[in-house]
């Protein structure tokens, strides 16, 4: 346990003096909310769809950027071989990153809902609040194995723009930047079947207080398998 | 207590590439064993094995009587990150507490970095150090967890004088603690007043080991320059590089080679020089 804190501490540090992630995870989806969304919540119920979009959104850049682009850049480093060297089992080292990357999706969703709390009437309870933290989080799971596929199928190089290439058009198809009823005839039709769609529709219900459709939990979990599998096909790849 | 290190017939295949093919290496508690060979050898790939980084393709890997690539085993090793990489934007301290937190018996980072030199630089990040205290820093992550045994592959590359002789001296008092010791080295001269043992590595075998004393003896090497104006049939055994009158022989047997050979031509302006170990092995290993 105590070894499983050190690597999170570490990598939590590390990330924390890196400007351009904290910039990207930390900043950007509330900039992003105040351009381009926030001249739609004019109305309570429509700012409490925006904060969930748009924390789900800021979740989606963490699990993007800490597994996909870090993994890219760390693996065959000297210092990911001399880790595989060290007496820690691959789990802790790999709960560690998740435990930081928890760290980063929450701080990030918070400044979000923070932002569209003092910028708008939205006016979700504090249970509400934890409601869809904990949805927003759980609901990273499938983007966490995405990333994963990303950071071990690309190279370094490549990783950044692959990885901003899919979350970007993700979200947008998957309806967290417009509501899935605005988004173009085409697009609407492909987005029913996206996980960020998936993801969308779950924290949306959270924040409406309806029930969860299951097509939508089935649908993440599919996709969670899917990415699970792709990403461990590409771990075994790169240590063979 | 059990062996240390145990390898026996170690294969390994990359593709159709024979990395190593057949090595045997046994070194006992106390030891310090230098593992000597030309870059491709298979000192890497052997080094690999005995960390858990790469499974043997045939043969058996043993460190302390179990398999290297269960995590269990290493908490008795201690190694280097091989090009002094660490994440970017973590500290000197950082790096070293992170390693220590991995072993029951570890020193306090107060101890370890004195005796590396780097207790001025626990708070710089590890991407302002200069290469030679990046070096220090991963000579200290091997030693830190006081490990029973310590892989150094290539430790003294790139350090300068003070820092190698302090490398030498840690390696020394480590030895006199009970402690085992597997380097690599292309600085022979050094490695021959530390190590115990000796184990020449070509071409993915051991082909030769002993004291450094016998190593030097069996590629012990002169080479033997002199002038010549007459044709001559040199005997078998000797190497022989001919730039106009200027002959430069080399040879095991440089006494014989002048009173045998030599001694009835006639020839001009003789010299005879030792090798250096390097030299007499890279000669040994064109024949």
């Amino acid at each position: 346990m105590k070894l499983i804190l050190s690597y999170t501490k570490l990598y939590f540090l590390v990330l924390l003096r890196q400007p351009t992630y904290v910039l990207s995870t930390l900043i950007f989806p509330s900039l992003f909310f105040m351009m381009f969304a926030h001249q739609h919540a004019d109305e309570p119920v429509k700012a409490n769809l925006l904060m969930a979009s748009f924390s789900a959104f800021a979740v989606l850049g963490v699990a993007f950027l800490d597994f996909g682009v870090s993994v890219a850049k760390e693996r065959g480093t000297s210092w990911m071989n001399y880790v595989r060297s060290l007496p820690v089992a691959p789990w802790k080292v790999f709960l560690a990153k998740s435990l930081n990357a928890l760290i980063f999706s929450l701080a990030a969703g918070w400044v979000v809902m923070i932002v569209v709390n003092l910028t708008t009437d939205a006016n979700l309870t504090l249970w509400d609040h934890t409601k869809l933290s904990f949805v927003m989080v759980a609901g990273m799971l499938p983007f966490a194995m995405m990333g994963y596929s990303i950071g071990y199928w690309t190279t370094a190089a490549s990783s950044m723009s692959i990885a901003n290439l899919i979350y970007l058009t993700l979200s947008f198809g998957g309806g967290l930047w417009i509501p899935p009823d605005g988004l173009p005839d085409r697009i609407a039709q492909i987005s029913r079947y996206l996980p960020t769609r998936f993801y969308g529709e779950m924290v949306w219900a959270s924040v409406l207080d309806t029930d969860f459709d299951m097509r939508n939990v089935w649908g993440a979990v599919i996709y969670f398998f899917i990415f699970l599998i792709i990403a461990v096909l590409g771990y075994r790849k790169d240590r063979a | 207590m059990n062996t240390p290190v145990v390898l026996e017939n170690v294969k390994k295949k990359y593709g159709k590439v024979e990395a190593l093919k057949g090595l045997s290496l046994k070194i006992e508690t106390g030891e310090i064993v230098t593992l000597l060979g030309p870059n491709g050898a298979g000192k890497s790939t052997t080094i690999g094995i005995l960390l858990g980084l790469v499974s043997p393709t045939s043969g058996s890997a043993k460190v302390f009587g179990k398999p290297p690539i269960k995590t269990h085993t290493r908490k008795d090793v201690g190694s280097t990150p091989q090009d002094s990489h660490y994440p970017e934007n973590s500290k000197v301290g950082e790096i070293l507490s992170v390693v220590s937190n991995h072993y029951e018996n570890a020193q306090s980072l107060k101890d370890i970095s004195e005796r590396f030199m780097i207790s001025h630089l626990l708070d710089r990040r590890t991407d302002k150090l200069s290469g030679g205290q990046r070096r220090c820093l991963s000579l200290a992550c091997a030693f830190v967890g006081n490990p029973k045994l310590i892989i150094l592959d290539e430790p003294t590359v790139g350090l300068d004088v003070d820092v190698r002789k302090k490398l030498w001296q840690e390696i020394i008092n480590y030895k006199k603690e009970g402690g085992t010791i597997l380097l690599t080295t292309h600085y022979l001269e050094e490695a021959e007043s530390v190590s115990d043992r000796i184990a020449v590595v070509n071409r993915g075998t051991l082909i030769r080991q002993g004291t450094p004393q016998e190593i030097k003896r069996s590629f012990g090497r002169s080479s033997v320059v002199f002038g010549c104006r007459s044709e001559l049939n040199f005997p078998n055994g000797v190497s022989v590089r001919k730039n106009g009158d200027l002959y430069t022989v080399t040879t095991g047997e440089s006494d014989k080679f002048v009173k045998e050979f030599l001694r009835d031509k006639d020839f001009f302006d003789l010299e005879i020089h030792p090798m250096s170990l390097e030299e007499a092995f890279l000669e040994i290993l064109k024949e």
